[in-house]
């Protein structure tokens, strides 16, 4: 069942089309990676779901209502993180939660396991005008979850944060998995690859693909191998060029990218090229494709 | 309304140290008031002799009085570089994301902020009127005149139009600009159409003029009806306008 979907979702700024028909589903309990370049519309997407924007046409629901402009009782079980998240700088991260607590009229008593979680308990009662980006970041986390919200959509949320604080965050966005609905937009791939169980790719507003990550790696088609020799070949270029198992491939002096579809067959053949050429076997490496592959086939058409 | 959103404002007015600065305004042009219009004659006669002689009369409980209305529209000046931003701000910062995310609906954040906003202003006026009428009476040895009470009401309507101006066009813009302008433009168009020949009397800008007839006793009480119903229409029409159009605000 999906928690959220859009139906040709669509917004313009002036003459400049931000999101054009967008249809995506969101199913419930996923871990929804919304990737996109910048300037795609993720959050225009997301300020649109969140009630900050109106759609020009199209309409979104969230578990299974139709959401309005300027409806606000949905909210109840939304938790919502901006790009840049802001806050009233004279409270500490303790008030800040508790005044969100009370905003939603829930316990407050859920707030200092959150402050644990997200790594503020040592900081709670420092302002926030003195909070570095990366703390902001995990106080927009913890306040996204105040209330236990059914549906957390969050704005690229660790793209302040340093390669640990990264870490923190999507493991904690990875635990919480099943539990809520998480829908999350960035344009760090690998973030997605390594926690996300679905994702959407836009481009130019539009979307490109949908679908669970096993579908969309599925897509990236053959497996790559990369081989690094010696010295220059032309012997070695000449033998792939008339191996019938290599489907194409690549040369950049020392180094090839070759692609294949029979890893086996090429693991056994490439050895026996290589004496032919006479060349050295430096490096040999053996990759499937990446989301980043894919990401960059599918938004460069 | 929701009071969660309104005791934090309230809180934030103290904490920004907004509150402490518009009240200090008023508190400081209060203290000043009679004061200077016991020894202005005296401070005019230690000027250097430029070959102008300056007769003034004796100081009088009126001339305080004078003072308190002048001395207004400085105290103004505060009010409405205090109010200019109350929502622009909010949107420009980002933090009125936060807060509507939380389901706070945009009617309780408007009306939350400027009750607000109603109270600081209230109180600080009471202050600056009952701390001019405690020097009056220090200075001059009296403080009532019959009235007192229409003059003190006249300027706080006045007051809470620009106030009203200001806050309405920071729910409507996106700095503080317009709050500026609105606020700083009727401070100075308001009074002139007191000039409107007429209609004048119907008019918001009568609001200044008529504390300054009341002391010279050439205008009574229900003069006060007529600008004080305009300028109340005003103030709800600026208002509702500017709320409907920050409903349908795209942040």
């Amino acid at each position: 069942m999906s928690i959220i979907t859009t139906d040709k979702l669509t917004k313009h700024f002036k003459n400049v089309v931000a999101v054009d028909n967008l249809g995506i589903s969101v199913p419930e309990g996923s871990l929804y990676g919304f990737l996109g370049p910048n300037g795609a519309g993720k959050t225009t997407t997301i300020k649109m779901l969140t009630g900050f924007l109106k759609p020009d046409s199209g309409h979104f629901m969230i578990k299974g209502q139709k959401v309005n402009f300027g409806d606000t009782g949905y909210m109840k079980s939304i938790g919502f993180l901006p790009d840049v998240p802001s806050y009233y700088k004279y409270m500490t991260g303790q008030q800040f939660l508790e005044m969100c607590a009370h905003f939603q009229k829930c316990d407050t008593k859920g707030i200092h396991n959150l402050l644990k979680n997200t790594g503020l308990y040592n900081v709670k009662d420092r302002k926030l005008g003195a909070y570095s980006r990366g703390m902001k970041q995990r106080l927009g986390i913890a306040q996204a979850l105040v209330n236990d919200p059914a549906v957390l959509i969050l704005d690229e949320p660790v793209s302040a944060l340093d390669p640990m604080g990264r870490k923190d965050i999507l493991d904690m966005l990875a635990s919480l998995k099943g539990s809520k609905t998480i829908f999350f937009s960035t344009h760090i791939l690998s973030d997605v690859e390594r926690i996300c169980d679905h994702a959407a790719i836009i481009n130019d507003g539009k979307l490109v693909l949908e679908g669970s990550i096993n579908d969309i790696s599925a897509l990236g088609g053959r497996n790559r191998i990369n081989l690094e020799i010696d010295s220059v070949s032309d012997t070695l270029t000449n033998l792939l060029k008339e191996a019938e198992w290599v489907q194409d491939f690549t040369v950049a002096g020392i180094q090839y990218s070759i692609s294949t579809e029979d890893d086996k067959f090429a693991g056994r053949e490439i050895p026996r090229l290589l004496t032919e050429s006479g060349v050295v076997l430096i490096k040999y490496e053996q990759s499937e494709p990446t989301l980043e592959d894919i990401f960059i086939k599918v938004v460069n058409g | 309304m929701r009071l969660s959103f309104f005791k934090k404002e309230f809180y934030e007015f103290f904490k920004t140290y907004r509150f402490y600065v518009l009240f200090g305004v008023f508190t400081f042009f209060a203290v000043l008031n009679a004061p200077i219009a016991k020894y202005l004659p005296q401070m005019m006669q230690a000027l250097p002799d430029v070959g102008i002689n300056i007769e003034m009369p004796d100081p009088v409980m009126a001339d305080s009085y004078v003072q308190f209305i002048s001395n207004s529209t400085n105290a103004f000046f505060a009010l409405i570089i205090i109010y200019m931003g109350s929502i622009s701000t909010e949107i420009k910062k980002g933090t009125i994301l936060l807060v509507l995310s939380k389901g706070v609906p945009r009617l309780d954040f408007f009306f939350s902020k400027y009750l607000n906003g109603l109270i600081m202003y209230t109180f600080s006026y009471a202050m600056y009127t009952l701390i001019s009428i405690a020097g009056t009476w220090v200075f001059f040895g009296q403080w009532y005149f019959s009235e007192l009470f229409a003059s003190i009401i006249s300027i706080y309507i006045f007051g809470l139009i620009l106030m009203t101006a200001a806050f309405s066009a920071s729910a409507v813009a996106k700095s503080a600009g317009p709050g500026a302008f609105a606020g700083f433009g009727l401070l100075i168009l308001l009074p002139l159409t007191d000039f409107f020949g007429k209609a004048a009397k119907y008019l918001p800008g009568h609001l200044m003029t008529l504390p300054e007839k009341y002391l010279n006793q050439t205008a009574s009480t229900g003069d006060l009806i007529w600008p004080a119903v305009t300028s109340i229409i005003i103030i709800s029409l600026m208002l509702i306008a500017s709320m409907v159009r920050f409903r349908k605000r795209e942040l």
